[in-house]
Parts: C-alpha cells; sequence; structure tokens
C-alpha cells in the first residue's frame, strides 16, 4: 500500500534561513548573496564597492571558500568585519549551506552593520538552489565566461533579484558579445535588472552603487 | 556534487518517519517529487539513495523520483503555460513577465509499505 506523508526535504535549513532573515531585518540590516563562477570577480566587485561607498554601507561579509581565506585577506583590508567560512580543505560543499551563514553571525558585529555580503562559494549552479537567509541574490557573471551561460545555467538566473555583468572591458578580447548575452538573461527571466560594469576600469560601478543605495532604502547623495 | 547532502537529508526525514510510524523492514518505495527546475539530477540522487540507506532502516527501499515539469503564469495574460525549454516567455502573449509556478519541488510524498505479515489477521478478512 502506499501512504501519502508529504514533506519538504528543505524544511529544516528553510526554518533555519528564516531564522538568519529575523535576526538581520530588524536590525536594518540588507543582506546580499553573491554568486558566480570561479573568478567571475565576486571579490573584486566587493573591493570597489567598499572603496567607493563603505561609508554608507556599513558593511560586512561572510566569505565562503571551499579552502584558503585569501579572498577575506583581501576585504579585511578595508577594515570591514569578515567572517570566512571554509567548506573543506579538500573539496568540501559547493555552496554555503544557511548553517554557515547561522554560525558566522555570532562572529559579527550586528549592531554597527547596515549590510551583509555573502560571497558564496564560487559556482554558478548549487548556491543558486539554497536559501541562506539572504534578502536578495544576486548573480555575478562575467562577460569572459561567455554570453551563452545563462542559458546553460538557468535556475541562478531565475532566483537572482539582478544580474551584475562584471569585466566588461575584456568584450574586445574573449568574443563575447553583451547584446546576446542580454538576450539570453531575459530568454531565463525578462524581469531581471542587469547591471554591466568593469571592476578594472570603474566603468558603470555608479549603476551598480545606485542600485544597492535603492535596495537598501537610502535617497540619492 | 551537492546531491550528496540533500540526499542524506532525504535520507534522514524518511527513515525518521518510518520509525515513528513503526514501518522498519516493510518499506519498499520511498517516493520523491523533483522539479525539473532544481539542480539536483534524478539518478545521482538514486545513486546516493542506495548507498547511505544501508545502515538504515530504509535499506530494503527504493527511492523512486517523479519529475515535475516547469510550469509558470503569465504576468501580464494570465495564461497558465508548461515550459520543456527556454525561454520562458509568454507564448500566448510573448510577454517575459512570467511567473514559475511549478518545478522547484524537492518533497517526500508518499511511501509503499508492505502489509504486515505477522499477527492477527482477522480485521483484513471478510471485506470482499
Amino acid at each position: 500500500m502506499e501512504i501519502k506523508v508529504v514533506k519538504q526535504v528543505m524544511a529544516e535549513s528553510a526554518a533555519l534561513a528564516e531564522k538568519v532573515r529575523a535576526t538581520l531585518r530588524p536590525r536594518g540590516i540588507t543582506t546580499f548573496n553573491l554568486i558566480g563562477a570561479p573568478g567571475a570577480g565576486k571579490t573584486s566587485l566587493l573591493e570597489r564597492t567598499f572603496a567607493a561607498a563603505q561609508d554608507w554601507l556599513r558593511p560586512a561579509v561572510i566569505e565562503g571558500d571551499i579552502a584558503t581565506t585569501a579572498d577575506a585577506e583581501r576585504l579585511a583590508l578595508f577594515g570591514v568585519p569578515v567572517v570566512q567560512a571554509n567548506t573543506g580543505p579538500f573539496g568540501g560543499d559547493c555552496h554555503l549551506g544557511v548553517h554557515f551563514i547561522w554560525a558566522a553571525l555570532a562572529d559579527l558585529p550586528l549592531d554597527a552593520i547596515r549590510t551583509l555580503f555573502i560571497e558564496n562559494v564560487g559556482n554558478l549552479v548549487c548556491p543558486a538552489e539554497f536559501d541562506v537567509g539572504e534578502d536578495q541574490k544576486v548573480a555575478v557573471l562575467s562577460l569572459a565566461e561567455g554570453d551563452d551561460k545563462p542559458l546553460k545555467y538557468p535556475l541562478l538566473f531565475r532566483e537572482a533579484a539582478v544580474v551584475v555583468v562584471t569585466k566588461i572591458d575584456l568584450a574586445p578580447y574573449v568574443g563575447a558579445d553583451l547584446a546576446r548575452l542580454r538576450n539570453n538573461v531575459a530568454a531565463v527571466n525578462g524581469a531581471i535588472p542587469i547591471i554591466e560594469l568593469s571592476a578594472a576600469t570603474g566603468e558603470g560601478l555608479e549603476l551598480w552603487l545606485g542600485y544597492l543605495r535603492e535596495a537598501l532604502n537610502l535617497s540619492a547623495g | 556534487m551537492h546531491e550528496l547532502s540533500v540526499t542524506e537529508e532525504i535520507v534522514a526525514q524518511a527513515a525518521a518517519e518510518v520509525e515513528r510510524r513503526g514501518w522498519k523492514g516493510r518499506v519498499r518505495f520511498v517516493h520523491l517529487r523533483l522539479g525539473a527546475l532544481t539542480t539536483f539530477v534524478p539518478q545521482s540522487l538514486v545513486f546516493y539513495f542506495d548507498i547511505l540507506k544501508k545502515d538504515t532502516c530504509l535499506k530494503d527501499a527504493t527511492l523512486l523520483v517523479e519529475e515535475v515539469a516547469v510550469r509558470g503564469k503569465c504576468g501580464a495574460c494570465g495564461a497558465v503555460v508548461a515550459f520543456e525549454e527556454l525561454p520562458f516567455l509568454c507564448p500566448a502573449c510573448g510577454c517575459p513577465e512570467v511567473e514559475i509556478t511549478q518545478g522547484r519541488e524537492l518533497e517526500l510524498t508518499s511511501f509503499t509499505v508492505d502489509e504486515e505479515t505477522h499477527g492477527d489477521k482477522s480485521s483484513q478478512t471478510g471485506d470482499g
């Protein structure tokens, strides 16, 4: 006999993600979960962001990597609170589970920050699947990865609130086409905004900062 | 590779349910619904399930995965659409603002359990 028993497999982690949100939101903290392939430019984007807007962002970072503290060290240079979450020295989890985030909150000065950036493990697939208590997922895709990636990894582009296309200064060298990339993003998610920038030249960075300002409900200026 | 941690969760939840309901040793199939827009590969879930079940009350059970198609609702004309491929555009009006309503499922739905073979069976007889 077949007996019905409906259970959400992710119920426990979904509940913990709500607990993370219930901890951060009442303190006025907005949380962005940055997801992109290894080398997409997530850390460089944060470096540029902190250099330009650390005063009003009052940011902290949870830095997710399988191994090393290299990215955390880069970001700590800004005087920003950083917690490193390593998922395993020789090939651990391919994404940050919400339990990493929950544990990291204890090490962050929550009363002093306004924005929390979670830099997820470099990976276009798995992190898209998991709610870690963020307000928004941010898809970070470098133009150098190719303009076809939204079609190959559609879930992230469905789950994200915004796509940040990085390294647009490399367009002439990598044979990727921004117009085609925009079309491919639209094929997966026609409603998602796309921000195009270069952390190397600073081009487009204002658009990203404007987006953050709006997400934090701060007036311009 | 993230199927491993998800399958651990599936086995833990299913085993807890089986223990709670006293179905130990009698579960033939564990039924799971899996949306086509998840990043989980059904064959990988089954592969890990067969490894992880060994030391549990599910050691004789098989995981059956039912794939759930992607469906969406157009934000403009309200059409309800099944998608087998990209793009997620409304085929009726061309609008790109399609809300995905189905395809992200990851849920245990039922268990196929053998009838109890021992004990008093008189209550099961004579019901035509």
